[in-house]
């Protein structure tokens, strides 16, 4: 194991953020790499200090984070930003994970081709290692699915024959998914070289914060367009307009809930302008926002993934209505069942706020992925 | 890869063409591009297949010898084929504004071919050669620069497609000049008209094969400055110097990887007994190419920040650099990070690489201004 597996495997990561801290586990990442060995044992992670958001360089979070140990300035150089980027590393595989969850259950509710993950067109076409990983994944969330095969298909009734191909945000997903998977192991590479050498190269960890940034950017894009599709009839091949589950007209549905997703998606793309550098030579402080900027968009990338699975779980309910005994796919079943342990149907026009922010919890946390983890192995 | 007898002739497996061979190529008139016998044969096998499917009574192979849309459960005959495909580029081949540099569209060519010699796609031999040829001769397809998503190059490459055809008006630039491609090939002893037989069309279009040839050529022009800067930046500040090394060799990278994979749809996959089966998917996204060109722009906002205030050597001082420095800052969003949907919502989400490439070909040129 390397250093970076090592880190990842003893740190707890925090379950929530809040508006006036970043997560406790950056706080305690950060110690561990700045402190000694000796040192860190004393250390009692529940109780490390969050960072207030109203701290803004290194030197002062870690003065805030050591008040009664001295560290040399040596020690000081990067760490912090370093803390940051792992913790983005590790929460964005998971959100990367996610997504794909989020697709497959989405694919459920749309009773989607499994045509476009044969691993050859990954593998044998264009086999970039994350496209490969990302289509793994959905087929084996999917195994077992009965809703999308040609029968589930013909069974449900809206198609009446073979699809003319599946829209682009489902159909491309490896591709899209995969790509951001390769942005994230440009940012592990980075962080592993430091890790190695005891040194951060302010410059270069911002880049790969800043092309992981894009990379979150894109995956919120691809998933609101699938959210979207639910909402429109057509575009869900036949699921009833705004994933209404009886009584329509007088109930409402789920057109604003999908524009909850687009109004994060909109805040998520303006993050993604790249860190200017300022600060004098290699000054740590453009690397450090870049830091800021990605952790701010990992619990905004998370909701509009969120919107997705809720949505998704009401359409995968909206078919097991009309479909009772067809099967969804080992992945995703435990997935509806985990969700819908705190997460419920929306049948008629009630309030679903705890229901989204309870998705977003399961999202961020890594919970719902590592339920479904539980069931049919480790993802990629 | 380059054939040991022979230093003039490069040959194109689909599997090892980088990005120092593709500037060979462009940069000699002596160098000719051309199939390796290994590719032919693989690509012979796959097209077999293809004239198995396209015989009567052949079965349903969708993607392949039926139409689209409301044809797609009809098997079209090879001659309805030919007599469909003469006609399907011009609704693709759209695009506005200027021209794209000829260098770029040549470049395309070679790019296409290549992919095409993977074999996935089961085209002729006959059509790579003649990409090929076209390219040997130093023929540029004269193509509108405006237009594409990235998520294919669709109108970029009906529009080279056209050429390829020779179709009435499909027009070239040769020695610097604008003309029909007809006329240059009746000139240079080229066939005048090619014939687009069945998935042909669709081969040469689908994938963001020209978004590859500005962001090869983007960086190639990155590679320049970095020559000409890079021994006074390592002495100035060698973090710097490094991150940018470590990032482009990273953009590098993908760039050739990204030359050599078949963006296209469907594919031919060997099911034994050489029989072949299509599976259709995507793989007309090229997400990472964009990603690397709005890299490759934060390395250019970064490094013009560097040059105004630390390059000796430069020329460029006072407002005429802070204005080069503040454009090349305006560059700076991410177009890969932004997707609009189209055609009816079918492509929901797009890349936007085309415009990152071309966005981080024009701050490129302005850092090399900053460096005059």
């Amino acid at each position: 194991m390397n250093k970076l597996d090592v880190l990842l495997g003893c740190i707890d990561f925090e379950e929530n953020f809040d508006n006036e801290h970043y997560p406790r586990a950056i706080s305690r990442l950060a110690l561990t790499l700045i402190l000694e060995e000796s040192t860190t044992q004393n250390i009692k992670f529940n109780e490390v200090k969050k960072i207030p958001k109203t701290l803004h360089t290194e030197t002062e979070i870690l003065e805030f984070l050591l008040d009664d140990v001295s560290v040399t300035e040596k020690e000081r150089s990067g760490f912090v930003s370093l803390a940051f980027a792992i913790f983005t590393y590790a929460k964005g595989i998971d959100l990367a994970k996610a997504t794909d969850l989020s697709l497959s259950m989405n694919m459920e509710a749309i009773r989607g081709e499994l045509g476009a993950f044969d691993d050859r067109l990954h593998s044998l076409g264009r086999p970039y290692a994350g496209q490969i990983s990302s289509a793994s994944n959905t087929r084996r969330l999917l195994e077992n699915s009965e809703m999308t095969t040609e029968k589930g298909r013909l069974g449900y009734g809206y198609d009446k024959g073979p699809r003319c191909q599946d829209a682009i945000s489902y159909r491309a997903a490896p591709q899209t998914h995969g790509g951001v998977r390769d942005n994230l192991d440009f940012l592990r590479r980075t962080i592993e070289e430091s890790l190695e050498k005891g040194a951060v190269n302010p410059y270069q960890l911002k880049y790969a914060l800043d092309a992981v940034m894009i990379g979150f950017a894109d995956l919120g894009n691809i998933s609101e367009r699938r959210s979207f599709r639910l909402t429109d009839s057509h575009l869900s091949y036949g699921l009833p307009t705004n994933l209404v589950y009886e009584n329509p007209g007088f109930n409402h549905g789920f057109p604003v809930i999908q524009a909850v997703g687009t109004a994060v998606l909109g805040e998520l793309k303006t993050l993604a302008l790249p860190t200017r550098l300022y600060g004098g030579k290699s000054s740590y402080i453009p690397t450090l926002v870049s830091g800021f900027k990605v952790v701010s968009a990992l619990e905004l990338l998370s909701k509009v993934i969120a919107v997705e699975v809720f949505m998704s779980a009401q359409g995968m309910e909206l078919l097991k209505k009309e479909m009772e005994t067809f099967s969804f796919g080992k992945g995703t079943s435990a997935a509806f069942e985990k969700l819908r342990t705190s997460v419920g149907v929306v049948k008629e026009n009630r309030y679903v706020i705890p229901d989204l922010l309870e998705s977003d919890k399961l999202i961020i946390s890594g919970d719902l992925v590592a339920y479904v983890e539980n069931k049919i192995g480790k993802l990629e | 890869m380059i054939n040991g007898n022979d230093s003039n002739t490069i040959y194109i497996d689909g599997h090892s063409l980088g990005l120092s061979t593709v500037i060979k190529a462009l940069s000699s008139d002596t160098v000719k591009v051309k199939l390796s016998d290994q590719a032919r044969a693989i690509c012979s096998q796959t097209r077999e297949q293809v004239n198995e499917w396209l015989v009567e009574d052949a079965p349903v192979v969708y993607g392949i010898n039926t139409g689209l849309g409301n044809l797609k459960d009809t098997v079209l005959s090879p001659e309805a084929h030919i007599e469909w495909n003469k006609t399907i580029p011009y609704p693709h081949a759209v695009g506005m504004g200027d021209l794209i540099d000829p260098v770029i569209t040549r470049t395309a060519l070679l790019l296409r071919a290549n992919v095409l010699a993977r074999g996935y796609s089961a085209v002729r031999v006959d059509l790579i050669e003649r990409m090929l040829a076209v390219f040997n001769e130093g023929i540029s397809p004269a193509i509108y620069e405006l237009g594409s998503t990235g998520l294919s190059d669709l109108g970029p490459l009906a529009q080279s497609a056209m050429v390829i055809a020779g179709l009435p008006e499909a027009d070239v630039i040769y020695n610097g000049q604008r003309e029909s491609a007809q006329a240059v090939y009746e000139r240079v002893g080229l066939e005048k008209e090619f014939r687009l037989e069945c998935k042909e069309v669709l081969s040469q279009m689908n994938g963001s094969t020209m978004t590859q040839a500005i962001s090869l050529h983007a960086f190639n022009g990155f590679e320049e400055v970095l020559a000409q800067i890079g021994p006074d930046l390592q002495t100035n500040n060698t973090d710097l110097y490094e991150a940018v090394q470590k990032t482009a060799e990273h953009i590098k990278q993908t760039i050739n990887f990204e030359n050599n994979i078949t963006c296209d749809n469907p594919l031919l996959f060997e099911i034994g007994e050489g029989k072949y089966e299509p599976v259709m998917g995507c793989n007309c996204s090229n997400t990472q190419v964009g990603y690397a060109m709005d890299l490759l722009t934060m390395l250019t906002g970064d490094l013009s920040m560097w040059i105004l205030e630390h390059l000796q050597s430069s020329n460029v001082k006072g407002d005429r650099g802070v204005s080069l420095m503040i454009q090349i800052d305006q560059l700076q969003i991410p177009a890969s990070a932004d997707s609009i949907a189209t055609k009816g919502n079918q492509e929901d989400h797009v890349e936007f690489s085309y415009g990152a490439a071309r966005k981080a070909k024009r701050a490129v040129s302005l850092l090399k201004e900053l460096i005059h």
